[in-house]
This record gives C-alpha cells, structure tokens and sequence, in this order.
C-alpha cells in the first residue's frame, strides 16, 4: 500500500463492505428454529437428565446396601461410597442443567458468553466427578459378593483374594496417579504438556474454559 | 402468533443493516455469511416473546446476534473466527487459518483489504467493539450491549483506535 490509511477511512470501507453483502431473505420455520442455542443445548441438557436419573439409581443403591448390610463394614463402606458417588453425579448434572437454563441470548454480550464459559467448566468438572471415580468403582461389586459370602456361606474363604486387592490397589493408584498428572500438568512450564493433553482429556478443557473466564474478566475490568 | 411474526417481521426488516453488519465482520464467504444471519435470524425469533418493547429493538438486536456470532465462532468453520482463538487475543487468526480462508467472492479495493486485515486481527471480543464502533454506536449503547460500564467503553475505544492505527502502519509498511 502507498499512504497510510486513516481510521475514516476504514469507515468508508466498511459501508462498501455493507453495500456488497447480500444476504438472502429468511424465512421462519420450525428447522431454523431449531437452530437456536437453547435448542442447540438439548442434546447436552437430555444427557445430563439421563445422568441425574442414573445419579438417583446409585443412591438408592448405595441406601439399600449400608441400610441392610450395616453389620458388613465392607459392604457398609461401599455402600457410602456409592451414595456419596451418586449424589456427586446427580449434583454436577444439576449444575449443568442450571447453567443451560440460565442462558439468555439476549443478555449482555460479556454476561452471556461468562456464562458459558462457565456451563463449559462445569461440564468439563462434572465429567471428571463422573468419570475418574470408575478407577474403583468397579471393584464395588466383587468386593461385595466376596463380603456377603464370606458373611453367609458356610465354609466360602475369609481372606481377600489377591486379585481383588491388588485391582484395588491399582484403581487407587491410577485415581491418584490421574489426578497428580492433571495438576503436574497445568503448573507453569509444562504449556506442552498440557497441549498434548488437550485433544482427549479434561485438563486442556479446563484449561481453555479457565482461560476464557479470566479473558472475560480482564475485558470487563476498568483499565 | 401471527401479530408477533408479522411485529418481528417488520422489526427485523427495518434493522436487517445489523443483520448485514454482523455477517460481514464474523464471515468472510457468502455460504458462512448467509449461515450466520440464519443462526441469528432463528435466535431472535425464539427470543423476541421476551423483548421488551420499551427499549430499543436495535441494542437487543446487537445483543442477540453478537452472542450468536461469538457462539458461533467457537466452531471450527475456518472463515469465522476460530474456536480457539483466545477471547483475549493470541495469534491473530489470518495467521493461523492461512490459505483456508474462504476466498473472498468480491473484488476489493485497498481499503477494504486493510479493512479486513484488522478485523481478522481482533479477537470475538474487541471484533464486537470494532463492529459496534464501525456503526458508529455510542458509547451508552455499547456499554449496554457489551455489558460493561460507559467509562471502560470510554477506554476500550482509545486503544483499540490506537491499535488500528498501529495495525494500518504495519499493513502500509508490508
């Protein structure tokens, strides 16, 4: 370019850009409506109904067995677990469905876009509430069928078999070990680290979420 | 049903420049364009039971459509802003996208050029003070579509002249 251009200039610019976009008529419909957020959001918000359902199904669950089984601290300490696993479900889903039904497009640009990035943190946290508990969750049911035996059959073996406790051990282990990564990850120094784990797991999702809150707070901010 | 489509029908005519607007700075080809006014076109009508009529159609209407193009700009659709361009800028997008960007479909003079150069350049954020500044909209009005009080609308606008300024320079100087 020759000369400097001045700011009106890109004023004048703009209006041209105006003038030579044209836009098609649209035309009301069920499918274009279809295409608004809320409606967008449905399928996140029927997932998240599903997992309250699934929540209250393990809480009840987990009710039944420290209720009857109080006598078997095995089954008693699963049974907790489980009632405790079950109302974190069933809490974060709440969360998410509370974050969809906040959502206003006619908010405040950096009011609706805060909210967001928040509903994004809180499905990236309670996907990790329901998700990494699994390392031991599934040791639940063995360890109860092994307590209940031992409890009412005659004759059926006391000690734990070694599988039992070295799965336990090891879902304990990939619990903790998970966790530490996650945070090893995200300290300064490691932005690679963290990058490569972005793609597939929750770390760079919290991150980007994170990261889009403390933007729109640095935009709200009064220099 | 029928007053409120044929209300909204005739408010969206009357300010359908905003429509152009917001497809202009968000899109760059015609198909991205006409998609975006779609988005915005089915948000605004599953919203327009709850506008309130005592206030400006237009300043809802920004609203609105800035939410859907900045919603939408989180998608991965190369010739609107990236998903992961970081609200607070980062790597300017024309940088990143490259060759992907949709080809422009009409000839473009120098100012235009540089028009979109420093509109790829502003992160969703400042592209909507951009936007909302190119309109020529006052400063009460983008506090209130933007969401933040007048005064920091006040400072945002000094500097990002200042960065336009400064973006025009270097464009003069490649």
């Amino acid at each position: 370019m020759d000369t400097t251009m001045e700011l009106d200039d890109l004023k004048l610019a703009f209006r041209t850009l105006e003038q030579r976009v044209q836009l098609q008529e649209v035309q009301l419909s069920r499918a274009l409506v279809r295409r608004s957020l809320k409606a967008r959001l449905r399928p996140l918000a029927l997932g998240q109904i599903l997992q309250m359902v699934f929540g209250i199904a393990v809480i009840l669950g987990g009710v039944a067995m420290w209720r009857t089984f109080a006598h078997i601290p095995v089954v008693l300490v699963c049974g907790i677990i489980l009632h405790i696993y079950g109302v974190a479900t069933v809490s974060a889903a709440g969360v998410v469905l509370a974050g969809i039904q906040g959502l206003d497009s006619s908010l405040p640009v950096v009011a609706l876009q805060r909210r967001l990035a928040k509903l994004r943190r809180a499905y990236v946290i309670g996907g990790a509430v329901v998700g990494l508990p699994w390392w031991v969750l599934w040791t639940i049911p063995p360890a109860v069928v092994f307590a209940l035996r031992a409890e009412y059959e005659s004759g059926a073996a006391t000690a734990w078999p070694a599988w039992l406790v070295a799965s336990i051990a090891v879902g304990v282990l990939g619990l903790l070990g998970t966790w530490w990564f996650h945070r090893f990850a995200e300290r300064p120094g490691r932005e690679a680290l963290a990058e490569r784990l972005a793609a597939s797991a929750t770390g760079g999702s919290l991150r980007r979420a994170q990261a889009e809150l403390e933007a729109l707070q640095a935009f709200e901010a009064e220099a | 049903m029928a007053y409120l489509q044929e209300r909204f029908t005739a408010l969206l005519a009357e300010h359908r420049g905003i429509l152009t607007r917001l497809a202009a700075v968000y899109c760059r080809g015609t198909a991205d364009r006409q998609d975006l006014a779609q988005e915005i076109t089915a948000e605004l009508w599953r919203a327009f039971p709850r506008y309130d009529a005592a206030r400006p159609f237009a300043t809802w209407m920004y609203r609105v459509g800035l939410n859907v193009a900045i919603t939408a700009a989180r998608k991965s659709r190369p010739s609107v802003v990236s998903l992961d361009q970081p609200l607070d800028g980062g790597e300017p997008l024309h940088e990143r996208i490259g060759a992907e960007a949709a080809p422009l479909e009409v000839e473009e003079d120098e100012r235009g050029r540089a028009l979109h150069a420093v509109i790829e350049r502003q992160p969703p954020l400042d592209r909507a003070l951009l936007l909302l500044w190119l309109d020529e909209r006052c400063q009460r009005d983008i506090a209130e579509i933007l969401g933040i009080s007048e005064s920091n609308v006040g400072t945002k606008l000094s500097r990002l002249k200042q960065r336009l300024r400064q973006q025009l320079q270097e464009l003069d100087t490649d």
